[in-house]
């Protein structure tokens, strides 16, 4: 124990004395930072995730529209005229929609893809074969578990424009709900079919530029370039909206901060008081020859020995909270999410920077409020402070 | 009874003095705060990218999330179509089983008529 200084033993013997007081002071510094650090690691972790995901996603979207809704675009007039833009390096015709499913609304997407793209889902999706007619493949989330208990058990009733009933021949793991979770794949007639859909029309365009910042300049080429009028979405667009999104509800939740800062103020009171009530103990070890420096060193260990740890485990506990699997609470309480937290993506030097400021606006005010009555008592006199305290 | 000569808190090879349990708590606390940082730090830094999901996002060329942890209640709430009935709730309340598993193995009393 030589080569542990002296002062932060007194300053644990101290602890010790009151363990019960240590360990409450502490979780409740601890529930500070915990509570106030998961509601901006969580806004942040969506943010970046929105970002991350958004990259693999198409650079615009060309969609038909005639007077204010739009309208299927004929597939190789469209496309002829998206690949004549320079900078454009493909122009993929989409057939989805967005219809009513067995529990709430679901996103359809008709088959055949691109064969690169096959090859990918194939692998990723841990598919072994493509729906075919009559045939679907469902995310996660399209069926609740009451559904699945049904008599009509793996048929799902679509109501788009048309209605069709389709056997579900397999459900896409949930690991990947963040792009599939309300996606049902199927063959390209049935999509056609429940959209109503002619041959050779798609719903849209996703077009994907050479140079990702270029997307923004060749907006215009691409308007000029379709013979029809045209609404086009940039991934900037969509990006902006998920983060103004999450914005908006981050808002909203600071205001949770709000009692968070009450209970620090407590218990930076309850630090002040408890330093400042400890005269008596000050005037003795002074009495006995404790330097000032001593005395405030002893004051300081003291409250550090709380601060640093309750703040370390929060930080730990938070991170776990959100970026953890298989944890489900915080959603629920920031977010309203009803199942599972999605797999959010860590941003680390933004993770990091947040945990570190949660923890340092908590626990400096703490120590300042230990530090201001250990140097009072410090370089009060010591008869003062033994007569005041013990009358 | 053994009393350690030079100190009056040693009985039995004992300690008795609070300062020698203090520096062991001492040594723990510290040692745990340590771990901690430690292990926080090195999930941070070291975590596995899961491109996974972006893979699935690429190969449907998807131009929007589709959890509900998004906030938004709808992929494309600009392309749907009339008879959609948006009065649904808008989250999806999902229960995380197995669902696969008893979609395509059916219990055997159930029959579709």
């Amino acid at each position: 124990m030589r080569y542990i200084p002296s002062v932060w033993l007194w300053a644990v013997r101290d602890l010790i004395r009151r363990p019960f007081e240590s360990i409450l002071l502490a979780f409740s510094l601890s529930s500070v930072i915990i509570i106030a650090s998961i509601a901006l690691l969580l806004c942040q972790g969506i943010s970046t995730t929105a970002e991350k995901l958004l990259e693999y996603g198409p650079s615009v979207v060309a969609r038909r529209v005639v007077s204010g809704h739009w309208v299927p675009v004929p597939v190789e007039e469209a496309v002829k005229a998206a690949v004549s833009v320079p900078g454009v390096i493909s122009a993929t015709p989409r057939i989805w929609g967005v219809i009513n499913g067995p529990e709430a609304p679901v996103t359809i997407i008709g088959y055949p893809l691109l064969n690169e793209n096959e090859e990918l889902l194939k692998n990723h999706l841990e598919l072994d074969k493509f729906p075919s007619r009559g045939k679907a493949i469902i995310g996660s989330g399209v069926l609740s578990a009451p559904s699945i208990a049904d008599s009509n058990i793996g048929l799902v009733l679509l109501n788009g424009l048309r209605e069709l009933k389709v056997q579900v021949i397999k459900v896409l793991p949930a690991k990947s709900s963040m792009a599939v979770h309300d996606i049902i794949l199927l063959d390209e007639n049935d999509a056609r079919y429940i959209l109503e859909l002619e041959k050779g029309f798609a719903s849209d365009l996703a077009i994907r530029v050479f140079h990702e910042q270029e997307a923004d300049a060749i907006l215009q080429d691409l308007v000029d370039a379709f013979p029809w009028p045209v609404s086009l979405v940039t991934k900037n667009e969509t990006l902006k909206m998920y983060t103004a999104s999450t914005a908006r509800r981050a808002g909203l939740i600071y205001l949770i901060l709000v009692p968070s800062l009450l209970a620090l103020a407590l218990i930076v009171a309850v630090g002040f008081k408890g330093t400042r009530g400890k005269m008596y103990e000050a005037g003795l070890l002074k009495a006995l020859g404790w330097t000032t420096k001593d005395i405030v060193g002893f004051f300081m260990c003291r409250a550090s020995l709380i601060a640093f740890p309750a703040s370390i485990f929060g930080m730990a506990v938070a991170y776990a909270l959100v970026y953890f699997p298989g944890i489900s609470w915080p959603g629920q309480l920031f977010f309203g999410w009803q199942s599972n937290a999605p797999g959010l993506y860590l941003n680390p030097a933004g993770s990091l920077l947040i945990l570190l400021q949660v923890a340092a606006g908590v626990i400096v005010p703490y120590l300042v409020s230990n530090l201001w009555p250990a140097i009072e008592n410090a370089t009060t006199d010591p008869h003062q402070l033994l007569q005041e305290e013990g009358g | 009874l053994n009393i350690t000569a030079g100190s009056n808190s040693v009985i039995n090879n004992r300690s008795y003095d609070r300062l020698d349990f203090s520096g062991k708590l001492f040594i723990v606390l510290f040692g745990a705060i340590i771990l901690c940082l430690l292990i926080l730090i090195t999930d941070i830094h070291f975590r596995p990218a899961d491109d996974l999901t972006g893979q699935v996002i690429q190969a449907l060329d998807l131009t929007n999330l589709s959890i509900i942890g998004s906030g938004k209640p709808l992929r494309h709430p600009e392309g749907v179509i009339t008879p959609v009935n948006l009065n649904f709730s808008p989250y999806f309340s999902c229960f995380m089983i197995n669902s696969e598993y008893l979609i395509l193995n059916p219990p055997k009393t159930q029959r579709n008529n």
